[in-house]
């Protein structure tokens, strides 16, 4: 029962009211990032390290972590409001979220969302709390050769997530693909596909590329003359979700709960991929999974609930071994560093405080969020009753803000004007961006781990199917596309009888 | 302090905010903030080094001062941007050995490396650290040699990166021992550990700053440190350079100025940084991350960058390391 006790005295810690004011700021700015297109939680923590020079360990760990996760609660309320993802892993909450807010029900999409990324957030924190040693043990079973194998199941199911044609899905991932090779080459420092153009050396950015495809495209179709207007204010529906909604969503919270608890712990991109597997998994299991990406509830429901919970435990890395999983947490080892502490295998015992008060700090901050996001949904949807005349351009003045704000690059803007209209292309041509978007964000992880696995194998490509998580994983990749292909395959013959003589 | 603490993170973000894009053309120096660019990930010993010293920094100069990941390629990137930036000294940027072996790495880089830049000074200089994972029986550099020797390709070593000085420490070994072993590059010391702490790569040169805990905890073997001497956090691991005469592949942390600052402004920015790494709390954090401060003048910075140079480019040309 030492772990009672441990738990418990990190929630006093927690409670303090000077960490209760930290994770208070933490999880506002981090809504606040969230919501703000363009500027998102590694800028802001990073703008925020110094302060934390002046605050003791502990405040400055709670309310950077309060930042990583309330940005996640953020970024889904503009993705649900006017389809605009503020970070990667509310790419999916779009199809759907969006869908339910045209439809005049945002208000039940934001609260779903909120609820389910509270539950994920309480389930998670218990999770870390009670099994954070072994489960970081997890993680460090994971090679080269696994996450490859990993994220080639993660861009399977992004061609089997296509609503309207396979093909079209597995275009998309491949230009997706392609998009994200454009830049330095990480391992030589050579310069790859830039058209000679020094503003391409970085690569192209993510928030341009998301927010045209997104944001910009969708302004692009409101404006055609015979466009449905975008929300009929008649057509808000009640705030609150309905019975049946909640009926609907809570299996699906739990199954996205638990797949995002696990993803999170793999280093990269845990939060989205955990996001797109909860979506797949739903129109799966879902009785009727043409639904989805017309407004069901239950996607919108998984993948936040999951993204959260990975955001959640993608700490347990970093608590346990010292191991950051991502950008954020780097910046909290960095942070933790700044303090005098090493992060690393000793901070649990060395600092039970720092390690308990910051994971009982998550549970606060989680009821602390949904406190704040309930009572703005109001706001949020008489927001959407504007004349979209009047809100798009502001829409738009925003989106370039957020991309100027990046890296003050004039070219940034232009890229996302063309992403805009490809966008709208994609649109009119009833092909998703989604796929296009994970595929950019996995190919160059994908590519780092495929030469890295190369490597130690000596160029045995065989290593993906000897060791045995890669094989299973390449095993679940193969099954997901049959499953997919099978009746795909049948009805192109039916429709090749028919139109045979 | 709760008060002044929140004014402080308003100030932060105002000042954030604020500053994107904003230029003006200035009289004094320094008549705006000082923007330091660092061509590593934030979180990392580079950037640490310089969010330690963006404080006291500040206060010593009265201006703020920001900091800029551009990281990638090798520190390419990041280089270029602060070769790009106006020479009139509110822009430097944090090179490590990699800026000295990139010059013999690239044949293209987009920067002329002795010219378009001016030393400032070496901030600190930390060791790297040779590890093996427990489940291998080696204990000494001389049993990594020697299995190499016996069943040549079996010996895979991890490093943050290609072009490091820890990618070209293992080199140097390779070169002196006439084995071969591959090279996994990893972006970061993080990555890596996660592989070798897991299993999956069985050797490593890494940072000594991340990687000592897991040595520590026994995840970890150490063999020995790359530095000219051992450790003083670490006294009991030996230094490569008692196997290999003269061996000194340890990484430093400098910071430059772009090439046409005028020199006065570059004593200027030197007088401030080294007054802003004596203070107490940097000499505090600096030790506890096993670094050893050096602040060298600019003038002894830009000999020893022209013989780590001419190192780097032997070593090269020798060991044929070929990454494009």
């Amino acid at each position: 029962m030492e772990l009672f006790g441990n738990f418990a005295g990190g929630l006093a810690v927690a409670l303090e009211p000077m960490n209760l004011f930290y994770c208070l700021i933490g999880v506002l700015v981090g809504t606040l990032v969230g919501v703000l297109p363009g500027i998102g939680p590694v800028a802001t923590v990073a703008m925020l390290l110094p302060v934390t020079f002046y605050l003791p360990a502990v405040s400055a760990l709670i309310m950077l972590a309060g930042i990583y996760y309330g940005a996640q609660y953020g970024s889904s309320t503009t993705a649900i409001l006017v389809n605009l993802p503020g970070e990667n892993s509310s790419i999916i909450t779009c199809l759907d979220g969006y869908q339910m807010a045209r439809a005049g029900r945002a208000g039940p999409a934001l609260a779903v969302a909120a609820l389910g990324s509270l539950f994920a957030g309480i389930v998670a924190t218990f999770f870390i709390a009670l099994f954070a040693p072994p489960l970081a043990e997890i993680g460090l079973m994971f090679g080269p050769a696994e996450y490859f194998s990993l994220m080639l199941l993660g861009l399977v199911a992004a061609v089997v997530l296509a609503q309207e044609s396979l093909l079209g899905a597995l275009a998309m991932v491949a230009l997706g693909l392609l998009l994200s090779m454009i830049g330095t080459d990480i391992d030589s420092g050579v310069v790859r596909m830039n058209f000679g153009l020094v503003d391409l050396n970085d690569g192209i950015g993510f928030v341009p590329l998301a927010m045209g495809l997104f944001a910009v495209a969708e302004v692009i179709r409101n404006l055609e003359p015979k466009a449905p207007v975008a929300v009929l204010p008649e057509r808000i529906a009640g705030l609150w979700p309905s019975r049946e909604d909640f009926r609907r969503s809570f299996p699906a919270v739990l199954r996205g709960t638990a797949i995002g608890s696990f993803l999170g712990l793999l280093p990269g991109g845990g939060a989205m991929l955990a996001s797109f597997a909860a979506y797949t998994l739903e129109k799966r299991v879902s009785g009727e999974p043409a639904r989805f990406g017309t407004g069901a509830v239950e996607g919108v429901a998984a993948p936040e609930s999951a993204n959260n919970a990975a955001a959640q435990t993608s700490f347990i890395p970093l608590l346990t071994l010292g191991i950051p999983s991502n950008a954020v947490i780097a910046l909290m080892a960095g942070a933790m560093m700044i303090h005098g502490i090493q992060p690393g295998p000793q901070v649990m015992t060395k600092n039970p405080d720092l390690f308990w008060g910051v994971i009982a700090s998550m549970l606060v901050g989680n009821a602390m969020l949904v406190l704040i996001n309930l009572p703005l949904i109001g706001i949020w949807v008489r927001l959407l009753r504007a004349p979209y005349r009047l809100f798009y351009p502001v829409l738009l003045v925003f989106c370039c803000i957020g991309v100027y704000s990046l890296n003050g690059s004039a070219v940034d803007l232009v890229l996302l004007m063309l992403f805009g209209i490809m966008g709208y292309g994609f649109l009119k041509w009833g092909l998703e961006a989604a796929p296009l978007l994970l595929a950019f964000v996995l190919g160059p992880l994908m590519e780092e781990n495929l030469r890295r696995a190369m490597l130690l194998a000596n160029g045995d490509s065989t290593t993906f199917l000897i060791r045995p998580i890669s094989l299973a994983l390449l095993l679940l990749a193969a099954l997901l596309l049959i499953v997919v292909l099978l009746p795909a395959l049948g009805r192109l013959r039916a429709a090749a009888f028919k139109e045979g003589p | 302090m709760l008060v002044k603490s929140l004014r402080a993170a308003c100030l932060a973000v105002l000042f954030g905010v604020l500053l994107v894009g904003t230029a003006f053309a200035q009289a004094a120096w320094p008549s705006k903030p000082i923007k330091i660019i660092v061509p590593w990930p934030p979180g990392g010993a580079a950037d640490l080094t310089c969010r330690l010293l963006q404080v006291p920094l500040a206060e010593i100069l009265g201006q703020t001062v920001v900091i800029e990941n551009k990281s990638g390629g090798g520190g390419i990137v990041g280089t270029e941007a602060l070769v790009r930036s106006p020479a009139d000294g509110h822009t430097i940027g944090m090179v490590i050995s990699s800026h000295a072996s990139n010059m013999a790495l690239h044949s293209k880089l987009p920067y002329d490396t002795l010219n378009d830049t001016k030393p400032i000074t070496i901030v600190t200089r930390s060791p790297n650290i040779l590890v093996v994972h427990p489940s291998t029986p080696y204990r000494s550099l001389a049993d990594i040699v020697e299995a190499a020797k016996s069943k040549p390709g079996s010996i895979h070593y991890a490093t943050s990166g290609n072009g490091t000085a820890q990618h070209f420490g293992a080199e140097h070994i390779k070169l002196w021992a006439r084995i071969d072993m591959v090279h996994v590059p990893y972006r970061g010391a993080g990555p890596a550990l996660n592989d070798l702490v897991g299993g999956q790569v069985l050797v490593g040169i890494l940072n000594i700053a991340s990687t000592w805990p897991h040595v520590q905890s026994g995840r970890l073997r150490p063999i020995a440190v790359t530095g000219r001497d051992r450790s003083p956090n670490a006294p009991d691991v030996p230094a490569v350079s008692e196997t290999i005469t003269g061996f000194d592949f340890g990484e430093w942390f400098a910071l430059m100025a772009p090439g046409r600052v005028p020199d006065e402004i570059v004593e200027r920015l030197y007088a401030a940084i080294a007054k802003a790494a004596k203070t107490p709390e940097f000499q505090a954090r600096a030790l506890e991350t096993g670094m050893e401060v050096v602040l060298n003048t600019p003038a002894a910075f830009r000999t020893m960058l022209d013989g780590e140079v001419k190192k780097f480019a032997d070593l090269v040309r020798e060991a044929n390391i070929k990454i494009e």
